[in-house]
């Protein structure tokens, strides 16, 4: 890139719309802005944090009764309804009451949620007006928006509300919501885009801002598409970058905004960061109902000193210590690389990572030592025959001793209970209801869902497995008002025929989940302890008779042992028959039995697995 | 006390059968300390308890300021330090709580909490708010500490602790025991930390009062962000 020569000054505003989460800076902004700082000294790059006025606009306006998890609330928890695309619509199509009607009955009952999003929904036209007029008053050139979630109406209200008053802006939308055929459906039905990129912003934004200075066509922009003299044109993408490639992000601005905003005292802010692209296990065997990543399915990791140097500077710099990894995985070497490093710092850091859920103990202790408080490993079942319905190359047993041994090094694990798989019966189910309250000690799902049909996943590309019919959700006909063609090329999810078990029995399961948080948090533990050569269980879980006991004799606590990593009875056998010669099936039977009776182990699929957890969760003791 | 310590630690054989499984497992999980004990027992020495599978002390003594069995303010101090690290490792303390001047409650109310089966009118009356962890710690990061104090219900109040003066001290009174002395503290940074309430100072021994904050229970999102 040439700017230097070509002498422009270029102005560029980068925007984080609503409903970016209020305590994380945007990564795909804190990329651009440090590229753009890194292009030219004639690039004025600044980013505003509009997700940070609508809160206090929101605030303001409904008597402070509009809090962060309400925010929260309609960005996430209503994601699958599109409840944040939905408030923006009154702007989009200019009508205070665009669908209202509507949009609350396919709400249904969400207590004082539904009224606040109405409320949210008749303030977003005035919003957009005013924060569209203060933008021009900036004198900016070049507008970019970043949409990711529940983010596209926002834009589009935005881009439209600077169209109208400036015409001579120019616009550029990107983010996750533009990858691919999405991308150029939405900028073949909205003209006040000018230009919409796809894919990943490393090869397209300084080849843009080049553009933009005039040293290069703009049919020489990878993953663009773009409009000239009535005409519009698409550019493919550039090839992924390497990890090596991949940009730190500058979050001085969010920082800054966050400090001046009047609302600072409910923001926690938190350092977003990625040490890594794409999925090293979607890549070999993508996961049937999984749609991250778009294009960008293939694996890239920054190496671990640039990444250290990343977040050492980043930490240091703006006083955080909540990190959130963005990464879809963690890369592998990383337990060799980065980890070590982190857990050689004397710092109380707090970090968030995505993660494969069959890690070992060393590695879970490593996890911990180098700070990582909360892990997401995508654990979805404990049913192996539905974990191979996923592509998730791990068995129900291999996850609950996840859970077990999370437990006992103090690492939160988020998850999901999935349902609605094609061929999935109320028996994957078993094993789940069976054995809930013998894990009432272990960390329960959040809820139970069923799976959306979610554009670039296996089961959106592959007609043959399993989900035939399909038309875009009905939200967005709520939302959009685009005719069917395009709403099918702007989706990300997709409403189909429902696969497996029924809604009835996903109450049911809600249910069981339900009692199983009440039983956690009344402080269940199941731990097992070595005294004088005796293994010492001690049942302290909600619905069992607390007590400490120990186990009958020594062929018990062998199998107990040998039960740490799951087992079918034939390998258990083999095991002990090393231990004692006089072994028969009908023996490993027996004391399975004892097992099963005291609640001490989990089985699925043949298999069965140790519940107890092997170090005593002190904490969890104290807070109970 | 190491020996103490040790022996309480490593005297567990036949245990289970003089004492039945619940009895054994109790005492082979919980320490008894003197006060002389606690004013012996450094931060490295709790830590390496809590791995040896203990999860709970029990105090020999009243944690009294005033009366016939008043701590001298050296083991009093001792005692807190003790309290506070227990509360980081997780740790339960089994302890009383005897006769302590008004102002220095207030200092208390964040730490696992005393027994009040039998001195039920000196419970932490004056705590704001039941005891959960994360009310009153620090953390360390790169050339800084944050400490954050939510004793009061619905207050944030958030301190960023920098620049190698203020640093320097904090990190000396953070230092396991109870600073003696303040020549090589930065007297500024002292009073701004003590009018906080974030040091006790009691004769010439000072405190750092919150614990350190280094990996929370589970699940850790029942800690707000800092
Ligand atoms: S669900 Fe997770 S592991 Fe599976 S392909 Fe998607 S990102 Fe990768």
């Amino acid at each position: 890139m040439n700017l230097e020569e070509s002498g422009i000054d270029l102005n560029i505003l980068l925007v984080s719309v609503p409903w970016q989460n209020l305590n994380r800076p945007s990564l795909g902004l804190g990329i651009l802005a440090q590229m753009a700082k890194q292009a030219h000294p004639s690039v004025n790059c600044r980013t505003l944090y509009l997700n940070i006025k609508w809160f206090e606009y929101l605030s303001e306006h409904m008597d402070l009764t509009f809090t962060a998890s309400d925010y929260s609330d309609i960005s996430e928890e209503l994601f699958d309804i599109g409840g944040g695309d939905f408030v923006f619509s009154s702007s989009l199509h200019k009508t205070d009451e665009w669908q209202s009607s509507r949009y609350a009955e396919l709400m249904g009952d969400r207590g004082d949620l539904t009224e606040k999003l109405m409320t949210a929904h008749r303030l977003a036209p005035r919003f957009i007006d005013e924060a569209a007029d203060a933008i021009v008053q900036m004198g900016f050139d070049v507008i970019g928006l970043s949409s990711v979630f529940s983010q596209n109406v926002a834009c589009l209200a935005l881009a439209q509300a600077l169209k109208d008053k400036s015409p001579q802006i120019k616009i550029i939308m990107g983010g996750a919501n533009c990858d691919g055929v999405q991308g150029t459906a939405l900028h073949k039905s909205y003209d006040f885009l000018d230009y919409v990129a796809s894919g990943e912003g490393e090869s397209t934004f300084p080849a843009f801002l080049d553009y933009l200075a005039g040293n290069r066509p703009v049919t020489d922009i990878p993953g663009l598409c773009w409009r000239e003299n009535g005409m519009s044109g698409y550019n493919p993408p550039a090839p992924l970058p390497p990890g090596s490639e991949l940009v730190r992000p500058d979050y001085d601005e969010y920082f800054d905004q966050v400090e001046k905003s009047s609302r600072s005292d409910i923001i926690r802010p938190e350092l977003v960061m990625e040490s890594s692209r794409g999925c090293w296990w979607g890549q070999k065997h993508h996961c049937t109902f999984c749609g991250l990543n778009g294009a960008g399915m293939a694996f890239r990791n920054k190496d671990a000193d640039t990444m250290l140097e990343e977040l050492i500077d980043l930490v240091a710099k703006h006083q955080v210590l909540d990190v959130v990894m963005a990464d879809n995985i963690i890369s592998m070497e990383y337990f060799r690389s980065f980890l070590p490093r982190l857990a050689e710092r004397d710092w109380d850091i707090r970090l968030h990572y995505e993660v494969k859920a069959n890690l070992k103990r060393d590695q879970l202790a490593l996890l911990r030592d180098a700070g990582v408080n909360i892990i997401q490993p995508g654990i979805e079942s404990v049913s192996t025959r539905l974990l191979g319905l996923m592509r998730k190359g791990v068995s129900g047993p291999r996850n609950v001793a996840l859970l077990r041994d999370c437990e006992a090094f103090d690492l939160t694990v988020q998850w999901y209970l999935l349902t609605g798989f094609p061929g999935e019966t109320s028996d994957d189910f078993l094993s789940f209801e069976r054995y809930a309250s013998a894990m009432s000690h272990l960390q329960p799902p959040r809820t139970a869902l069923r799976i959306s049909l979610e554009r670039f996943s296996p089961y959106f590309d592959d007609l043959s497995l399993g989900f035939q019919n399909r038309r875009h959700a009905s939200h967005y006909d709520l939302i959009y008002d685009l005719p069917d063609e395009a709403l099918t090329d702007i989706a990300y999810l997709f409403d189909t025929d429902n696969q497996g078990i029924s809604d009835k029995k996903l109450t049911e399961l809600r249910d069981l989940i339900d009692s199983w948080h009440k039983h956690y948090q009344a402080g269940s533990r199941l731990t097992q302890t070595e005294i004088d050569g005796e293994t010492v269980i001690c049942d302290e879980r909600a619905g069992w008779e607390h007590r400490a006991y120990g186990l009958p004799d020594s062929i018990h606590a062998y199998a107990y042992r040998c039960l740490d990593q799951p087992l079918g009875t034939d390998a258990l056998l083999d095991a002990l028959s090393g231990h004692d010669p006089d072994m028969t099936k009908e023996s490993v039977l027996q004391i399975l039995s004892y097992f099963e009776e005291n609640g001490l182990v989990f089985c699925d699929d043949g298999h069965y697995l140790a519940l107890a957890t092997l170090e005593t969760r002190t904490q969890k003791r104290m807070a109970a | 006390m190491t020996n103490n310590l040790s022996s309480q630690t490593t005297r567990k054989n036949g245990i289970l059968d003089r004492l039945g499984h619940a009895r054994a497992l109790e005492l082979s999980q919980s320490v008894r300390l003197t006060a002389a004990d606690v004013v012996a027992m450094t931060f490295a020495q709790m830590k390496s308890l809590r791995t040896q599978g203990i999860w709970k002390l029990i105090l020999d003594t009243d944690v009294s300021l005033d009366g016939e069995n008043a701590l001298s303010n050296a083991e009093f101090l001792a005692i807190i330090c003790m309290l506070r690290d227990a509360t980081r490792l997780g740790l339960r303390v089994d302890w009383r709580l005897g006769d302590v001047p008004e102002h220095v409650l207030p200092h208390l109310c964040h730490l696992t909490p005393p027994d009040t089966s039998s001195s039920p009118d000196n419970d932490l009356l004056s705590r704001p708010q039941p005891f959960s962890f994360g009310q009153f710690f620090w953390k360390k990061g790169p050339d800084f500490a944050i400490v954050i104090d939510r004793r009061i219900p619905g207050k944030n109040h958030k301190f960023v602790i920098s620049g190698e003066d203020a640093l320097t001290t904090f990190l000396r009174l953070a230092d396991g025991r109870p600073h003696i002395g303040t020549a090589d503290l930065d007297r500024e940074s002292m009073e701004t930390l003590e009018r906080a309430g974030i040091v006790l100072r009691l004769g010439t021994r000072s405190i750092i009062v919150p614990y350190r904050l280094s990996h929370p229970p589970v699940p850790s999102y029942a800690i707000e962000n800092i």
